[in-house]
């Protein structure tokens, strides 16, 4: 039977949910089912499969406690950090990296884009197994080599095409508040380097994202 | 009307609910204090010098008495 959880924390860990010698009432987010086996709530025998799972005991436990200077007590098995701090933290970075990368003033560049999904990829050798390379010119991104000759590629890939895009890509992301986003940015250039998203809790296989190797700036 | 609310406490006394054992596991740290108030509702005092900010509780139910349910318990 699954635990019923109550996850509780301001983004970003501002506020706190119990001052220091303070208190708090805490119940449980919805109803602890706790029907006996063969009874139903008006104590009526039930007989077959329809009865409900037995239940003799509750145990009530606070599995994560996390204070105001970074320490903690227990484990984080629900991701309570990630699940606070992602939605201040990720958009901030974003923001520092988009600042870094527009001071830079890169309009002329190359680097190889690499897809991340659970997929099974072309075998080497096979149409679609060569490197996906961009070369971005005044602001423009364009597949190289068999790959710019692929319309439906050039289409699905247009997105990933230049940095500023790649950019957007992450900020809309992130505004669908997925269960678990990792995004690594250059730290000289700002470009996205791995951007890594997994949208549900214990759903495996279905995380995807891409990485950014070979990034070259390049004279006119 | 006094034996009615009797019968009513009776029946009550003999709701499935009353049966239920509930276990109530502290944090490790023993100045956070967990005290139970209703079947399912606690007050956890925090007796730190620091405030909590981040908090996860879990609700386990399941198993006959005195047996561990899962792994997800301390």
């Amino acid at each position: 039977m699954a635990p019923q959880t109550l996850l509780l924390g301001h983004y970003g860990f501002e506020q706190p949910i119990v001052p220091a010698k303070g208190m708090v009432v805490l119940a449980p987010p919805n109803n602890v089912t706790v029907i006996p086996v063969s009874m139903d709530r008006g104590g009526r025998r039930i007989v077959g499969p329809a009865a409900p799972p037995p239940v003799w005991r509750v145990v009530i436990s606070l599995p994560t406690v996390l204070f105001d200077d970074g320490t903690m007590l227990g484990d984080d098995r629900y991701n309570l950090v990630a699940t606070i701090t992602a939605r201040t933290e990720l958009p901030a970075a974003l923001a520092a990296a988009e600042a870094m990368w527009k001071a830079k003033r890169l309009d002329v560049y190359e680097f190889t884009y690499k897809q991340i999904c659970f997929c099974v990829p072309p075998p080497p050798g096979k149409p679609g197994s060569e490197p996906i390379v961009f070369r971005v010119l005044n602001g423009l991104g364009y597949l190289q080599a068999a790959w710019a000759d692929r319309e439906q590629a050039r289409q699905g890939l247009d997105k990933f095409s230049t940095v500023e895009k790649q950019f957007a890509y992450i900020r809309a992301e992130l505004d669908k508040h997925a269960f678990r986003a990792e995004i690594d940015y250059d730290p000289d250039l700002g470009y996205p380097k791995r951007v890594y998203i997994d949208p549900l809790a214990n759903t495996t296989d279905e995380e995807y994202g891409f990485e950014v190797t070979g990034f070259t700036p390049l004279s006119r | 009307m006094k034996t009615v609310a009797y019968l009513v406490l009776l029946l009550a006394a003999g709701l499935p609910q009353t049966s239920v054992q509930v276990d109530v596991i502290p944090p490790a740290d023993s100045r956070i204090t967990v005290e139970r108030i209703a079947p399912y509702t606690i007050v956890l005092t925090n007796n730190t010098t620091h405030a909590i900010t981040g908090l996860a509780v879990e609700w386990v139910a399941g198993g006959p008495p005195d047996s561990p349910i899962g792994a997800l318990w301390i």
